[in-house]
């Protein structure tokens, strides 16, 4: 059983037993409220009849002739004084029973009262209770109803001082409604106090139980921080780091937690390394952060590789940063792997290489053979030209792996700008030709001699005209301008066919990525293109970038620094 | 002209001694580094063409050899004929050893390889 349910069961118990109780209680207060109420009243009553008794009582006769004479008038002028002694008592009377039947012999009543009852009358109403008294015994009556109201009665015998027999019943009415009053009121403030510990103690289960489920998120995310497999830690808008978990700990290589806990990113050079104080000026903007730092051992034999993604955590506003969170992976594995593929890949392209070209040179003496016809000639060149489509392919493949290893080192020397552009140029008419189009070369600056690797720049350019030609549509035009920007030569690609899809366009430059139009206007295409263009601005020290719209088509630019 | 090409792929080797014998070159031939270097201390050809991934010997091991052997080991010519693209240390031995071209083979076609040859042996 969970704690809460358990907490959940004791509560239940406690409140049952504290209801059961209560319930209790309060039937006490009201049972000893109303035994003292009826004991006073007995009491009273008693003492009463007390001084009723004696010679006068014994003369009454009780008949209508008893009024006006002493001993009737006598008793009656007590009862008077009675009732105006106790307001709680309406009526007060003594009657007798004659032949089975319950008649007044005087009661507390002016004559003139519609009340009032005179001596010897009847009292019709009177329930078996009322005959109970001639046993002896005092006793309350439950509430009975006659014609004056509604009454409960405190009824004393009264005994004949010499016989000893109940000849007379002393009886005081009190009015029903008021006879409860005060048990009622015990009874309520009784059930005032158990409602009270009722409350006390269900407040004290929602206090419980809020403190227990607190207690269990904070056990629960506590657990999940603790064990999670990658690296985490936060850092507060003072950039000081204010948590982290066991796995980051043991990542940094820190002997106890005071090591790393409290430290300020901008504090360490480790951390410079990696740019968190970058990330801390971005992540506080909302930005995330994402890179791949590399480690070597202090022996140098070791390589490992951490992945730092960063994060803003924001305040429930989701407008607010309120701290950062950065997330450390250990990507050792999956570069190790991702080398090996890459290894694999230039290995397998430059082992293509060898039958590819011995293909083209045969190919090539085949096809010089005088003794060839028109039909096989072309043929032989259909062989020559697919072969060549491979031996490209295969180019870009290595030229892919060379970019993620690394390998592509700009191999710079002093060359003209303009021959290179023309060469690309050349090299694309063709093809344009064939589709009607035209390529304008519009330089509009004046270009020096340029330091930078010709294949790169060659390459870069060469995919992003022939991109152009094989994506824009049959008669339209391609500029391609030459022009400065800040300290660097821009070259722009421009076309005002094809489109690319906004979607596409961040993802343009990875490889294998293909837009979705590019696939259904050219179905060859590698997708190797633009990354090999991207790989190869980059390491001649230039940036490559696109724009493409409706209103002005598409535009590819690079840039390659002029000194 | 002489010239020798050493070269361990029988298909390429045959299309470039075709070739060459068509372009009415005098042609040695050798399949790896060893028998290269000693066909080209015996013969002294006027070019050599070489290839770099070899076996018993490769290319630029046999270039090394070559120009530390002797005044005419130092100075022909050798065109590094190859699949490979050229890293680091391949980039080292053509800065150290000074061959006349590096052609990536599939880049080039024979006319255009007969073309740098006669080329460079033009410029003597």
């Amino acid at each position: 059983m969970n704690p809460v349910n358990k907490l959940k069961a004791s509560f239940i118990f406690v409140f049952l037993i504290a209801l059961f109780l209560g319930a209790g209680y309060v039937w006490w207060t009201w049972t000893i409220s109303v035994k003292t109420t009826s004991d006073r009243a007995l009491l009273i009553a008693s003492t009463a009849a007390e001084a009723m008794n004696g010679e006068m009582l014994q003369q009454v006769r009780v008949a209508p002739e008893d009024i006006g004479t002493i001993p009737y008038e006598s008793i009656k002028t007590r009862l008077v004084s009675l009732r105006d002694i106790d307001a709680s008592v309406r009526f007060l009377y003594l009657y007798t029973q004659r032949e089975g039947k319950i008649y007044f012999v005087a009661d507390s009543e002016d004559p003139n009262s519609p009340d009032y009852s005179p001596p010897g009358q009847e009292y019709t109403e009177a329930d078996s209770s009322f005959y109970l008294p001639f046993s002896g015994k005092s006793l309350i009556t439950p509430p009975a109803t006659d014609r004056w109201g509604t009454w409960v009665s405190a009824l004393v015998p009264i005994k004949n001082l010499e016989t000893g027999q109940v000849s007379f019943v002393f009886g005081m009415d009190h009015p029903a409604e008021h006879w409860n009053k005060k048990a009622i009121a015990d009874s309520a403030q009784s059930s005032l106090v158990v409602l009270f510990v009722l409350l006390l103690i269900g407040s004290f289960y929602a206090l419980f139980k809020n403190n227990l489920k607190l207690k269990e998120s904070e056990e629960k995310y506590r657990l999940i921080f603790d064990q999670a497999p990658i690296g985490i830690y936060t850092i507060n808008k003072d950039g000081f780091i204010d948590s982290l978990n066991p796995k980051l700990f043991e990542m940094t290589g820190a002997k106890n937690v005071d090591e790393v806990m409290g430290l300020n990113v901008f504090s360490m050079d480790s951390y410079k390394k990696v740019g968190l104080d970058k990330f801390f000026r971005d992540g506080l903007n909302g930005k995330d952060f994402n890179t791949e730092v590399k480690y070597v051992s202090q022996t140098g034999k070791k390589e490992t590789w951490r992945h730092y993604h960063g994060v803003p955590i924001f305040l429930p506003d989701s407008k607010t940063v309120d701290r950062l969170l950065l997330l450390v992976l250990d990507i050792t594995k999956q570069k190790e792997i991702d080398k090996a593929k890459t290894e694999f890949i230039s290995l397998a392209s430059h082992q293509l290489r060898t039958p590819l070209s011995s293909t083209k040179w045969i190919l090539e003496l085949f096809m010089q053979d005088k003794d060839l016809k028109e039909k096989q000639k072309e043929r032989l060149n259909d062989l020559y030209i697919v072969n060549q489509r491979l031996i490209d392919l295969v180019n870009n493949l290595l030229n892919v792996a060379r970019i993620e290893t690394g390998k592509l080192v700009a191999n710079k020397k002093i060359i003209n700008l303009a021959d290179l552009i023309n060469a690309s140029y050349k090299l694309c008419k063709r093809e344009a030709d064939r589709k009607e189009q035209k390529i304008n070369v519009i330089i509009k600056t004046e270009i020096k001699e340029v330091n930078l690797d010709p294949l790169l720049f060659t390459e870069a350019l060469n995919n992003l005209l022939s991109n152009a030609v094989n994506y824009a549509p049959a008669n339209s035009s391609i500029d391609v301008t030459v022009d400065t920007k800040d300290k660097n030569y821009l070259i722009a690609i421009h076309n005002t066919g094809s489109i690319i899809l906004e979607v596409d366009q961040k993802k343009l430059f990875e490889k294998f990525y293909r837009g979705v139009d590019a696939q259904s206007i050219k179905s060859t295409g590698s997708g190797l293109g633009l990354f090999i263009a991207k790989g190869a601005v980059e390491a001649n020290g230039g940036i490559v970038w696109l724009e493409s719209n409706v209103t002005h088509g598409t535009t590819f630019y690079f840039t390659i620094p002029m000194r | 002209m002489k010239i020798l090409i050493v070269e361990d792929e029988d298909a390429i080797l045959k299309a470039l001694v075709n070739k060459f014998i068509g372009e009415k070159f005098s042609v040695l031939q050798a399949k790896n580094g060893e028998e290269g270097l000693n066909l080209a201390l015996l013969n002294k050809p006027d070019l050599i063409l070489l290839d770099i991934i070899l076996p018993k010997m490769d290319g630029m091991t046999m270039m090394k050899k070559l120009r530390e052997a002797n005044s005419w080991g130092k100075s022909v010519p050798v065109i590094l004929l190859t699949n490979l693209n050229a890293d680091e240390k391949i980039m080292k031995g053509i800065i150290e050893n000074e061959p006349a071209y590096y052609l990536v083979k599939t880049d080039w076609t024979l006319d255009q390889v007969v073309e740098k040859v006669r080329e460079r042996l033009s410029r003597v």
